[in-house]
C-alpha cells in the first residue's frame, strides 16, 4: 500500500465503501470508471474482495448441543427482567468521569492554552471557565478528533465532568483514557 | 425500512411470537441464529468457551428484553448489537486485558475442522486460516466493524448505531481493517 501513486490515493480509502455498495451513485460511477483503469486498484480491489470470500467463507462452528439446555436452565431458573444493559460507550464516560474525579486536575493553569486551541467549540468565547453551548457537542468531537494526546490532556484539564457526556466518540475517549496522567486514580499530570 | 417490511421477516415474525409468549419461538430463533453469532464471538473474544459463555448471555438478554421487543430495525441488527455489546464489555474485563493470547494457535483451532477436506481446497483452506489468525490481530472496534458489514451484512448506518460511531468512522474501520488484512496476507498468486 505505502507505493500507491498519488493520483489513487484519493481512491484508495473508497475501495471498500465500494465493496460494500455504500457510495452514493455520482461517486460510485467515478470510482468504478477509476478503477477500471487503472490496473492497481483493480487488483487492491481484488484483494479486499478476497478477504471477504474468505472471512465469509469460513465455517460455521458447531454449536455444543447441550448449550440450548444450558440457556433453557438458566432461564427456567430465573432470568431477571430488566436488568440495565451499559453499552460500552457508556461505561467509558462512566470511567473517564470518575477519574476525572479522583484526579484533581490542575483546572486554571492551562486556561489559556485551551481558550487558544478550543475556542470555537464554545459560545462563550473569552469566559475564563468556558462551558459548551447548545450545538456545541458535534463540534467539540470534531475538534477533538484533529487534535493531539498533548491537546486532549489540556482539554481533560479543563472540561467540567458535565461536559465530558458530550463527547460522543468512543475513538476520543479511548485517547482520553490512553494519557497517562489519566490512568492513575487520584494522581495528577 | 418500514415496519410492514420488518414483520415479514421470519425473526421478527418469530420474536414477536416470542414476545406474545410462543417459547417455542425463542428455541427457533436460537437454532437460527446460535452458530453465526457463536463465529462473531469467536471472532470477537478469541477464545472459543468465552465466546459459548457470551453467546447464552447473548440470549439470556433476549428472553430478557422480550417485553420491550419492537421492531423497528432488522431483527439482526438488533440481535448483533447485543452481541457486540456483551462481547466489547467481556473484552473490558482485566483478564482481556493482561492476559496474553496466543493467538495463532487459537486461530488454527478454529479453522481445523476443516481438515478433511480435499487436497484441491487445501490452498484455499490455509487462506481462509490465515485471514481468520490475522483478523484475530486486529483492533477489537475494526474486527467488529469488519465482521458485522462483510460477513453479517450490518450496513454502515447499522454499525454506526452498534458501536456508537459516525457512518464515517464505520468507513474508516472498515476499510483499515480489510487493508491491513490484504496487507499482511500471502501472495496468493495476486
Amino acid at each position: 500500500m505505502s507505493d500507491t501513486p498519488l493520483v489513487c490515493l484519493p481512491y484508495e480509502t473508497e475501495l471498500s465503501a465500494l465493496l460494500d455498495g455504500e457510495l452514493e451513485s455520482p461517486r460510485e460511477a467515478e470510482v468504478r470508471r477509476h478503477v477500471d483503469s487503472c490496473a492497481r486498484c483493480r487488483l487492491s480491489l481484488e484483494q479486499l474482495r478476497a478477504v471477504d470470500v474468505a472471512l465469509v467463507g469460513a465455517a460455521l462452528p458447531s454449536v455444543p448441543q447441550e448449550l440450548g439446555d444450558r440457556i433453557r436452565s438458566r432461564i427456567d431458573r430465573g432470568v431477571p427482567d430488566e436488568i440495565a444493559v451499559v453499552s460500552p460507550a457508556q461505561l467509558r464516560r462512566r470511567q473517564l468521569r470518575r477519574r476525572v474525579v479522583g484526579s484533581a486536575l490542575a483546572v486554571a493553569a492551562s486556561v489559556s492554552v485551551y481558550l487558544g486551541v478550543f475556542q470555537p467549540a464554545f459560545q462563550n468565547q473569552g469566559s475564563e471557565t468556558p462551558t459548551l453551548g447548545a450545538g456545541g457537542s458535534a463540534r467539540i468531537d470534531a475538534d477533538l478528533e484533529a487534535t493531539t494526546d498533548e491537546e486532549l490532556a489540556i482539554v481533560l484539564q479543563l472540561e467540567t465532568i458535565e461536559d465530558l457526556d458530550v463527547i460522543a466518540n468512543l475513538e476520543v475517549l479511548e485517547r482520553l483514557l490512553a494519557l497517562e496522567f489519566v490512568a492513575t486514580d487520584g494522581g495528577s499530570s | 425500512m418500514e415496519a410492514a417490511l420488518l414483520v415479514l421477516e421470519e425473526d421478527v415474525r418469530l420474536m414477536l411470537a416470542f414476545k406474545a409468549g410462543d417459547q417455542g419461538a425463542f428455541d427457533a430463533l436460537f437454532h437460527r441464529w446460535a452458530a453465526p453469532l457463536l463465529r462473531y464471538l469467536q471472532r470477537m473474544v478469541k477464545d472459543a468457551a468465552a465466546a459459548e459463555e457470551l453467546l447464552q448471555e447473548v440470549f439470556l438478554r433476549v428472553h430478557r428484553s422480550r417485553e420491550r421487543y419492537t421492531p423497528q430495525a432488522r431483527f439482526s441488527t438488533w440481535l448483533y448489537r447485543i452481541a457486540t455489546n456483551v462481547a466489547l464489555n467481556e473484552l473490558r474485563r482485566p483478564r482481556y486485558q493482561l492476559v496474553h493470547h496466543s493467538i495463532d494457535t487459537e486461530g488454527q483451532d478454529l479453522t481445523r475442522s476443516n481438515e478433511a477436506s480435499p487436497e484441491a481446497a487445501a490452498h484455499a483452506r490455509q487462506f481462509v486460516g490465515q485471514v481468520e489468525i490475522e483478523l484475530r490481530r486486529l483492533p477489537e472496534r475494526q474486527r467488529a466493524a469488519l465482521c458485522l458489514v462483510a460477513v453479517e451484512g450490518l450496513s454502515y448506518a447499522e454499525v454506526a448505531e452498534t458501536l456508537e460511531v459516525s457512518e464515517q468512522a464505520v468507513k474508516a474501520l472498515v476499510h483499515r481493517a480489510r487493508s491491513a488484512l490484504a496487507a499482511r496476507l500471502p501472495e496468493r498468486g495476486f
